[in-house]
């Protein structure tokens, strides 16, 4: 799995990195297929970090003119490109309509039948129409307020994730009350047959492009070192830069206070309960798990409060909210298993460095400069 | 010297010149144009310029991990696009001969 360009924003220093969020936000001015953008700002990312390190400014790699920069930067965009990437949407639609007739089936009524029942699809084109209302609201709000630099690129990204977040809640809601008042049913069957028969040519397609471009039916993998080699190789380094910050910082303020000063050792005592994975698994599996569960109870409850109806009028039966309560359940087991993952690669770096730091009497900084020689 | 419809004309063909050189990456061939001489160059336009010569399939391209970490896509050049490289230089000279002749022409 690669990283996206996103795992390596950090490394850019605060001139690059407001440049690379104007050139980022404009993307959605021209609504540019996602893929196509990942792999142009990958290359730009590469470009910046290269620059960057040689010591030049970031206007050796946008110029003058960032707006320029960003016209001409995305003015390859053709009108193929464009259909290219609403053939990848579809795609995607295709394969989530694919597995919500399939959960629709299996939920479905005692006598119905799996193929030939009705699925209703209002839930879904309500996502839909929210999901668009919500991306016309970055683009008409906060992109102009960006590029016009009235806000920082710090807020805008935490307003991009605020919006992101809302859309999904807003999404549920507005899909399950709706929906409840408004059926369009389809065929199972036609929606099975539909969206599985695109998921399988698109793939065909796929192949046969890539066996003409590269000679081979998959894209050719990336020359590097394991993902997870990279991960450690650069986070050890950024972890440890972390790390002296905040000792400094702790440092500062417990000089203010009067109070003695911490030693290395101690600084990394304190935080050794961050970087315990036992405890930080567990306690991921725990929130993922009320998360969902809040999620589940917000969504459903503030829909049942405005639509007047309990969760027994939602659902058929007791047994249907058993189903729909396992299903959650084994999303968030899912989404915590992937994010212990994650939490990993840092508890294993900080076991690693606190040990070396510990049987050698370094501190980090000495930690850090004797990791960079070698 | 503005970035004009002439700069824009002869940019695919100095690149593809400095891409034949050798397998290279994006900012190693802005700096090579900055070291040509092209000090003024809009940084926007090679991008640009890049994705038509893989499209026409002029260069191919091939991802790797830099050693700073992002994707790295290096570019080198095909046998179409050395033919194309060789049309274009050939055209090149002819129209700058003539375009000599014209402008230094005595009235």
């Amino acid at each position: 799995m690669d990283l996206s360009y996103h795992a390596y924003r950090d490394k850019l220093n605060d001139e690059y990195a407001e440049a690379f969020t104007i050139i980022e936000s404009y993307r959605y001015t021209k609504r540019i297929d996602a893929k196509l953008a990942e792999e142009w700002l990958m290359e730009l990312m590469d470009n910046m970090l290269t620059a960057q390190g040689a010591g030049k400014t970031v206007e050796s790699i946008v110029g003058n003119d960032i707006d320029r920069f960003c016209k001409e930067f995305y003015n390859r965009y053709s009108g193929k490109d464009i259909v290219v990437g609403i053939v990848r949407k579809i795609y995607g639609i295709s394969a989530i309509i694919f597995f919500y007739s399939l959960i629709d089936g299996l939920l479905a009524d005692e006598g119905e039948s799996f193929l030939f029942g009705g699925t209703n699809v209002m839930p879904y084109l309500c996502g839909l129409l929210v999901g668009f209302i919500m991306s016309e609201l970055i683009l008409v709000v906060f992109i102009p307020l960006l590029r016009k630099r009235k806000i920082s690129y710090k807020s805008y990204n935490k307003l991009e994730i605020w919006s992101t977040t809302g859309f999904f809640v807003l999404a549920g809601m507005f899909s399950l009350i709706v929906s409840d008042r408004i059926e369009l049913n389809v065929d199972r069957l036609v929606l099975i047959v539909l969206s599985g028969s695109y998921f399988i040519i698109y793939n065909i397609i796929q192949a046969v492009i890539n066996y003409r471009r590269y000679g081979t039916f998959r894209e050719p993998k990336i020359e590097h070192v394991t993902v997870r080699d990279n991960i450690n190789a650069n986070l050890e380094t950024e972890l440890v830069r972390t790390w002296i910050k905040q000792y400094k910082k702790k440092n500062m303020q417990l000089e203010k206070r009067g109070k003695e000063l911490l030693s290395y050792k101690e600084f990394l005592d304190s935080i050794s309960k961050r970087y315990d994975y036992r405890r930080q698994r567990n306690l991921t599996y725990l929130s993922t798990i009320c998360g969902g569960l809040a999620g589940f109870i917000i969504i459903f409850g503030t829909s049942g409060y405005l639509t007047k109806e309990g969760l027994g009028k939602m659902f058929d039966s007791g047994m249907d909210i058993f189903l729909f309560v396992i299903l959650l359940l084994a999303g968030c087991i899912v989404i915590a298993l992937l994010l212990t993952k994650m939490i990993k690669p840092g508890c294993e770096v900080y076991a690693n460095v606190s040990k070396i730091c510990d049987e050698k009497d370094l501190t980090l900084e000495e930690y850090l400069g004797n990791e960079q020689k070698e | 010297m503005e970035d004009t419809q002439l700069m824009k004309g002869i940019l695919e063909g100095c690149v593809l010149a400095i891409i034949e050189k050798g397998e290279t990456y994006g900012y190693e061939i802005l700096q090579a144009l900055d070291g040509y001489g092209f000090h003024d160059l809009s940084e926007g336009t090679m991008y640009p310029v890049l994705t038509r010569l893989d499209k026409n399939g002029y260069i191919s391209c091939r991802k790797a991990k830099s050693p700073l970490g992002p994707i790295r896509k290096y570019y080198s050049i095909t046998d179409s696009g050395g033919k194309y490289l060789e049309a274009f230089k050939e055209n090149y000279r002819r129209i700058t001969e003539c375009a000599d002749a014209v402008l230094n022409a005595q009235i």
